[in-house]
């Protein structure tokens, strides 16, 4: 790939810049940065990126880019872009390999002196009820082509049915933890066969389980109404689709990269493979895709279990006693369909969020009731040293960004030069210095995903709240690590 | 090792290099492997035979590291070891020999997610080829 031009950006305010239509550009691209986050990307082939999306058709009002941008395949991580659901196309490379990678939160009634004597045994514990790493079989018997049917199509309903949560979980999962329009006919075999023994388990990289506490409260009323308060230990999940998701995405983008030559969209990089919404290529991917992130809504339901499952093993309290009850799950990687005005019109558009959450208002219908008065939860999970934030969409967004805001903090550092400035340090031994247990499947990982090699997700949320995307409401902080 | 690992902020790459085409796939598989888990490490105790097939030869190698990959996840092998039995400009067959993964013995470094088309070149200069692949982990 050669090094991308200088491209010409305009500052827009304190918290955007433009990159101004030109040459096949259909709209702007608009990036949400302040001056601090700008110097990380202004060489980075991100705004490339942005250039480059806002070449495909029928996408609407801009290409844009969250505070955590960076590049990715073709589309930005952090990227958002809006297609009309008739002119507009649907790409797998806007979506992401991990299909419906997201994070689930949970708040207990424990508060962190409660816990802190059983650390070490409660993290030894969901280690072991939650498989993580390389090549890890899950805890629930492997899946079978009547499962895949029922699950693929209901997502989290179906791992409720099977006694692994409650009703309430659902209440309170983005689209109530099934995408409707899932199609479990379109996820091939081989997506299958490597999802197959994979229900339940975390994966390995960045995905992890963390144990934390409440360690601020930034808006008290609406913490209130979330039901966090000050030094309440809370669980955050983060993982996405397995390799059903991922083989999925690898299929498709095959199917893709014929279409688009089929159907003669141009594409200023193959990555970007696409086809019209409204073609069989682009019903069948998104009826996949759909079906994948219900395997990723079903796997962190099946995890949220096995984590009752440990706290209730470790502490011996009852599960009314735990209360250990959903927040809120949110996909960060996802297609999907919705209404928004545009041009003062409705429309219905196929928005991609790949790294980026969706921050719906105060409001609106597919908000839980629970939440109406305050805005949809946000899930923004930081680093495994520092800390994550919880926030709440606003109306700002939902007129700007099609309700959405960023997803986590994005990497500073390559994996190999983490691994290297970890040589002959103890990071197990730091990370307790630190008051924080780890339990990891490989020393590598946890080497690769040192706090170091990740930006301050502060930086990336402070940026969110100025330009107006989401309000901040509480920052939570890791006291115990479960990774792959 | 005829491979070195390319610095990518977010996920993780290879260069691999051979003396022919057919060598630069079976050299791809140590690679592939490697990253996983110390290839050396790996005995040939188990054999089985891949078929893959593409229009390029980026598509080629895609595909055929993709067939280790699904090895990988579904049955939890590792195959360093690739013969080529049959190579043509659109396809391969390979005997691959490798074993199933033990945590005992295997340190797994790194998850990979997929084969990314993300960069992926395919370049030979007389008998001097070149992999440049990039893994989503």
């Amino acid at each position: 790939m050669t090094l991308q031009e200088k491209i010409h950006v305009e500052r827009i305010d304190k918290n955007r810049i433009r990159i101004p239509k030109t040459g096949k550009m259909r709209v702007d691209g608009i990036v949400y940065v302040d001056e601090s986050l700008y110097k990380n990307i202004a060489d980075d082939m991100c705004l490339t990126q942005v250039q480059n999306v806002a070449t495909l058709p029928g996408i609407q009002k801009a290409s844009m880019g969250m505070p955590d941008i960076h590049w990715g395949y073709g589309f930005p991580i952090g990227g958002v872009a809006a297609f009309d659901i008739e002119t507009g196309v649907i790409s797998p490379g806007g979506v992401g390999y991990d299909i419906n990678c997201g994070v689930r939160l949970l708040r207990s009634d424990l508060e962190r002196d409660e816990v802190t004597p059983h650390l070490k045994k409660l993290a030894a514990s969901l280690y072991n009820h939650v498989p993580s790493g390389v090549g890890q079989s899950g805890p629930f018997p492997r899946l079978g082509e009547k499962d895949y049917q029922k699950l693929l199509t209901s997502g989290a309903t179906w791992a409720v049915e099977q006694g692994w949560g409650e009703r309430d979980d659902l209440a309170h999962i983005e689209s109530g933890g099934t995408i409707p329009g899932a199609n479990p006919n379109e996820v091939t075999k081989r997506a299958k066969d490597r999802g197959r023994d994979q229900l339940g388990t975390l994966g390995s990289g960045n995905h992890f389980l963390e144990i934390e506490y409440v360690s601020e409260i930034f808006e008290d009323d609406t913490a209130n109404a979330i039901g966090l308060f000050p030094n309440q230990i809370c669980v955050t999940i983060h993982c996405g689709s397995r390799g059903l998701g991922h083989q999925t995405c690898d299929d498709h983008i095959a199917i893709m990269k014929e279409a688009a030559r089929r159907y003669g969209i141009a594409l200023p990089d193959p990555q970007l493979c696409c086809a019209p919404i409204t073609s069989e290529e682009g019903k069948t991917y998104f009826q996949a895709m759909a079906a994948a992130a219900n395997f990723a809504f079903a796997n962190r339901q099946a995890i949220t279990h096995n984590v009752r499952q440990a706290f209730a093993e470790i502490l011996h309290k009852s599960p009314s006693e735990l209360s250990l009850r959903t927040v809120y799950d949110v996909c960060h990687n996802i297609a999907k369909m919705e209404t928004h005005h545009v041009d003062g019109k409705e429309k219905r558009l196929c928005v991609h969020r790949k790294g980026a959450t969706r921050a719906f208002p105060p409001g609106h219908p597919e908000v839980p009731e629970a939440y109406r008065k305050i805005g949809q939860p946000v899930l923004i999970p930081g680093d495994m040293g520092r800390y994550s934030y919880v926030l709440v969409g606003t109306g700002q967004a939902f007129d700007e960004t099609f309700g959405s805001s960023c997803h986590g903090a994005g990497r500073l550092m390559s994996r190999k030069k983490a691994a290297q400035s970890t040589r002959g340090r103890s990071l197990f031994q730091e990370f307790e210095q630190q008051g924080i247990v780890v339990q990891a499947a490989s020393h590598r990982t946890v080497a690769e995903e040192i706090p170091e090699a990740y930006k301050d997700v502060a930086d990336v949320v402070r940026v969110v709240e100025a330009a107006g995307l989401a309000k901040i409401v509480a920052q939570l902080k890791p006291i115990a690590v479960v990774k792959g | 090792m005829p491979y070195t690992l390319i610095d990518h902020t977010a996920d993780m790459g290879i260069v691999v290099h051979a003396t022919s085409r057919k060598h630069l796939f079976e050299e791809a598989a140590v690679a592939f492997c490697d990253v996983i888990c110390d290839a050396a490490t790996l005995l040939p105790t188990s054999q089985r035979m891949v078929h893959a097939s593409g229009k390029t030869n980026e598509e080629l190698m895609q595909s055929f590291l993709s067939e280790l990959l699904f090895l990988f996840e579904t049955e939890h092998e590792l195959y360093p070891h690739a013969i080529l039995r049959k190579i043509t400009e659109t396809s391969l067959e390979a005997e691959l020999l490798g074993e199933k993964v033990d945590v005992k013995r295997h340190e797994i470094k790194t998850g990979i997610k997929a084969i990314t088309y993300h960069q992926l070149a395919i370049s030979h200069d007389h008998d001097t080829w070149k992999a440049h692949i990039i893994f989503d982990v």
